[in-house]
């Protein structure tokens, strides 16, 4: 009886040791994950003009910012005298499937507030709005952006790069993807004037 | 101290064998994934939705065509493959619009989103029952990419337990043609 007792006393509280000891280490592990991310440094590797970038599904390389009174590459000047910020850039489908969320490679970033949101994306080759890019196939890039009527034209453009990373097999449906899209690197491009009317 | 031995062996056991079983079982993707239904250039193939028939495949360096009124001349860093093929819904109306070039190398081109309102594009427009459409698919991939290709079409980019054609397609293509005329290829 007495023994029964005991060994029942045992299996209870190693039990709750073990069960106690999983909750600590996984409580230790969060906590430690979340203090490391606290602790890292908020500084991205600087991405010079014109080099290029491997950022998971895109190689970029950024190329000039300028301001300009056309709202597309082949057009004619706003007509009521609009600005607009154009940037050039090179970019590349590194996947292996064709893709168009190219617009979420890079943000602007501190955000300015001249800038209105969702620039348009230019395939320099046709002169006309780019809607896919092909695996292996890097291609000259304008993106347009309209000024606010009336704001003051930024002196510089910073952009921060996104880079994701590529799992074969995702944790919902086993299937390939790109995933944790996070910045990987920041450049800072002077914006030039407005080109000179003919 | 063997019954210790023999319960770390079958949680052994059991890790490798969920470890294996995840590994080598087909992920859901795959068994919800497409039907595949094979065959050859010229082949007429019937899927669930339509049937596919192609034809002939062309190289380009440049295309030329003619949509809303304007002459648009297209090239390419890589080159443009064009499939000449026979599209038809069966048996009901339906639309194919998951036109893929398969590499070799396993890259996924969908067909270029860069001929809209080009004549007798495939896949945009819906097909009928019993009234066949004649066109051309465009896809544009790099050169090292056009050897040993499959077509794949289907109704949807991503079909999921529905039929995929899958056309296999010459080895060999011979060099692009410099410039192909859409409004002028021979599509009978």
């Amino acid at each position: 009886m007495t023994v029964s007792w005991l060994a029942n006393l045992r299996q209870a509280v190693s039990s709750k040791l073990t069960i106690g000891i999983g909750g600590l280490l996984a409580l230790a592990i969060t906590s430690g994950q979340s203090l490391l991310e606290a602790l890292e440094p908020p500084v991205l590797p600087a991405l010079a003009t014109g080099a290029p970038l491997d950022a998971g599904r895109w190689r970029i390389a950024l190329h000039e910012a300028r301001l300009t009174t056309r709202s597309r590459p082949d057009g004619p000047p706003a007509p009521d005298g609009a600005q607009f910020l154009a940037l050039e850039l090179d970019i590349a489908n590194r996947s292996s499937e064709t893709d168009n969320t190219f617009a979420r490679t890079f943000t602007v970033d501190p955000p300015i507030d001249a800038l209105q949101p969702n620039p348009t994306f230019w395939l320099m080759r046709d002169k006309a709005m780019l809607s896919a890019l092909q695996p292996g196939l890097p291609e000259r890039v304008r993106v347009i952006w309209r000024l606010a009527p009336g704001a003051t034209a930024p002196e510089r453009l910073r952009l921060v790069v996104n880079g994701e990373t590529f799992k074969p097999r995702d944790n919902l449906f086993a299937a390939p993807g790109w995933f944790n899209r996070k910045p990987i690197a920041a450049a800072t491009l002077p914006i030039a004037a407005v080109e000179a009317r003919p | 101290m063997s019954s210790v031995f023999a319960k770390l062996g079958a949680l052994l056991i059991a890790a490798l064998l969920l470890a294996g079983m995840q590994r080598f079982t087909p992920g859901y993707t795959e068994i919800t994934g497409p039907i595949p239904l094979k065959g050859d250039l010229g082949e007429t193939l019937a899927g669930r939705g339509f049937t596919v028939r192609a034809d002939k495949v062309l190289l380009a360096e440049t295309l030329r065509f003619k949509a809303y009124g304007r002459e648009v001349e297209r090239n390419s860093g890589g080159v443009f493959a064009l499939v000449i093929a026979r599209l038809e819904a069966q048996p009901t109306s339906t639309t194919v619009s998951g036109a893929i070039w398969l590499s070799a190398q396993g890259a996924r081109f969908v067909a270029s989103p860069r001929f809209q309102g080009a004549p007798r594009l495939l896949g945009t427009d819906r097909l009928e029952p019993s009234l066949p459409q004649r066109g051309v698919f465009i896809f544009e991939v790099p050169r090292e990419a056009v050897a040993g290709a499959t077509l794949l079409v289907a109704a949807s980019r991503w079909p999921r337990l529905d039929t995929q054609a899958e056309i296999a397609l010459p080895v060999t293509l011979g060099t692009p043609a410099p410039l192909i005329d859409l409004g002028e290829l021979a599509y009978e």
